[in-house]
């Protein structure tokens, strides 16, 4: 079902298209489990950085507030790329990966269940 | 003996000032007079079908509202003269006030624009009447909380700059964005949008909460508006089902059309009442009752109550009214959290609940609350105390259609973030919900012109990357966000306080 409109067309770009983004895109990314972070976090990056750089030097100082980003080991990571399983290379970049602007990526950890093991 | 002036009845007088003022135009077509009330499928085949049950005239409409206005008036002059911001329950709660002001009083003016839009565009001269008086009673409404609402602003922060911050500030464009969702569709769906499922169907889940949360907190401001406002809103409740039987009696091919805008205007109005039993369960700090039990009563019973009536014309429950009733015991917690975590970057103060109103919420919530939430919260507390009071930095992902950061759990897993993904035009689109997905996928060339805040900030378009950036295009200052304990509405609701405490006309002791 399609939009009902008055005219001869109803034709808009995507607000959030990646060529807002002068040449950097924009990903989604949650750790499960910490939900003292209440969403999945966003970021503007270039698809060029790496994504060990990503969890090293960016994802992980924003958790600097959760005991269990001292622990954490992202490659023992359970990974899902738009919800379905998937497998990062951690020396690659994010276009190696095929880390696209939007992609939503979910990360769980297990053994690192949030406090209290409860997921927050 | 002269004979004695014929006097009109209500129903006369009714059809020679309302009906009797239209024609069928002839120097244009109709079509072309009325262009918009064709074209989304709705089919009348009988305008004069259309009943309005309060045959309401301009001279009774303006008697009625002089009248209220007066009272209304004396009232918040006496507010003002007694200086009755001291009479609330404490400084947290004009918090509720702030969110009314900055989320809420805005919705009254787009609803005043909508029904100003919809008294034109219909060509049944009696819905056009009534959407007339409403469009009156928005603007009235807007402009009376306004006025109600100045004598905090005197006081509190947080009031004084609504306008500029309902355009621009991330949590505001939940409401925003929910009206102008509804004011560009067409006409029929605009009223069913909102005199139908946010009037009649949810309407209880906000007027209730806070009018009666005004009244146990002791803000008579707020409490005599929300009185002034009740006829008005009775009103417009009864032309939401009259709206809904009229196009359903009209012609079956309506019902498709209708119970799609049901189902996804329910959901638009359960993910936005989230944010006001937020507020029920937050931000009153004498409680009227829980967003649960709110929940139980307007919607399990009075909402289904009234489905079960509509069966008749064919329609059923709103899909995913299922999901709503699971999220009903972490709905709230989930916001507060958000807001928590989020409050510098509003004109809001929010803080960690006392034992008390944790023990409150334990009682309404039960073991959910007490493993997940209760916990969160103590955690919380104990960075506070340490001076590392928790605030996230970085931005969130934001609901393409509901607009609201996706904190949303899986109906059936409250401990995992749900964020589900549709392409369109080669660019992805989160969304919190199926509910959220489906309004979605149904028109995306729609919702993929959305204006969603943190995708707007990083593509340079709000003042700069960051939130202190963000925050100053806000022209929200430091001190009116972030923590209350300490804030200045805090500082200065406790010298209020002790002032009161002190006893007068005895000299101090030497």
């Amino acid at each position: 079902m399609a939009v009902k409109f008055i005219g001869d067309s109803y034709d808009f770009p995507c607000a959030n298209r990646q060529e807002n983004y002068g040449g950097d895109m924009n990903i989604y990314i949650v750790w499960d489990h910490h939900l003292i972070y209440c969403a999945p976090n966003t970021y503007r990056l270039p698809p060029n950085m790496k994504f060990r750089d990503f969890l090293e030097q960016v994802f992980a100082p924003d958790y600097f507030q959760h005991p269990d980003v001292e622990k954490v080991d992202w490659e023992k990571g359970v990974w899902q790329m738009e919800n379905q399983p998937w497998q990062p290379d951690f020396d690659k970049t994010f276009a190696e990966n095929g880390i696209a602007h939007n992609s939503f990526i979910r990360v769980a950890t297990p053994g690192l269940e949030g406090l209290h093991g409860v997921g927050n | 003996m002269a004979e004695k002036p014929k006097r009109l009845n209500l129903n006369q007088k009714y059809q020679l000032m309302t009906r009797g003022l239209d024609w069928e135009t002839t120097y244009q077509s109709m079509d072309e007079v009325f262009p918009y009330d064709r074209y989304e499928g709705i089919k009348i085949k009988d305008w004069d079908k259309w009943q309005d049950p309060f045959r309401l005239t301009m001279d009774a409409y303006w008697k009625y509202q002089a009248e209220k206005e007066r009272k209304l008036y004396a009232i918040l002059d006496s507010v003002a003269q007694n200086n009755s911001q001291l009479n609330i329950s404490d400084g947290r709660y004009m918090n509720a006030v702030k969110i009314w002001m900055q989320g809420v009083t805005p919705l009254e003016y787009a609803a005043f624009r909508g029904f100003a839009m919809l008294g034109r565009g219909f060509r049944g001269a009696g819905a056009r009447v009534a959407c007339q008086f409403q469009s009156i009673d928005e603007m009235r409404h807007y402009q009376t909380q306004v006025h109600a609402f100045s004598h905090y602003n005197k006081y509190f922060n947080g009031f004084n700059q609504y306008s500029r911050i309902r355009d621009r500030a991330w949590y505001l464009s939940i409401p925003k964005s929910y009206f102008e969702d509804a004011v560009s569709a067409g006409p029929f769906e605009l009223i069913t949008a909102i005199s139908f499922s946010f009037e009649y169907v949810l309407t209880n889940l906000l007027f209730m909460p806070f009018v009666s949360g005004a009244a146990y907190n002791g803000d008579m401001a707020t409490t005599t508006f929300g009185f002034s406002a009740q006829s008005d809103e009775s009103r417009h409740m009864t032309l939401g089902l009259e709206i809904i039987k009229f196009m359903l009696e009209q012609h079956e091919d309506n019902l498709p059309i209708v119970q799609e805008w049901l189902d996804k205007w329910f959901w638009r109005g359960y993910r936005l009442l989230g944010l006001v039993g937020t507020m029920m369960d937050y931000m009153l700090p004498k409680k009227v009752m829980s967003w649960r039990q709110a929940w139980e009563i307007y919607w399990e019973d009075n909402g289904m109550a009234l489905f079960n009536d509509l069966a008749r014309y064919g329609l059923r429950p709103p899909k995913h009214h299922e999901a709503a009733t699971k999220e009903k015991y972490r709905i709230t917690h989930e916001f507060w959290s958000t807001i928590y975590q989020f409050s510098h970057a509003t004109a809001l103060y929010t803080w960690i609940p006392t034992t008390e109103e944790l023990d409150w919420l334990s009682a309404e919530y039960g073991e959910l609350f007490d493993t997940v939430y209760r916990p969160r919260y103590e955690y919380w507390q104990e960075l506070h105390e340490k001076g590392e009071r928790f605030f996230q930095k970085r931005l969130p992902v934001v609901c393409n259609v509901c607009q609201i950061p996706i904190f949303h759990t899986m109906p059936d897993d409250p401990l995992m973030n749900c964020c589900l993904v549709s392409e369109y035009k080669g660019t992805k689109h989160q969304m919190c919900s199926q509910g959220c997905l489906d309004i979605f996928n149904r028109e995306p060339e729609k919702y993929c012109q959305a204006y969603i805040p943190p995708q707007q900030i990083y593509q340079g378009n709000c003042g700069g990357a960051s939130l202190e950036d963000y925050r100053k295009w806000l022209h929200i200052k430091d001190e009116e966000t972030g923590e209350y304990y300490g804030s200045e509405d805090h500082v200065m609701w406790e010298q209020w306080q002790a002032q009161a405490a002190k006893p007068t006309g005895v000299a101090p002791a030497s």
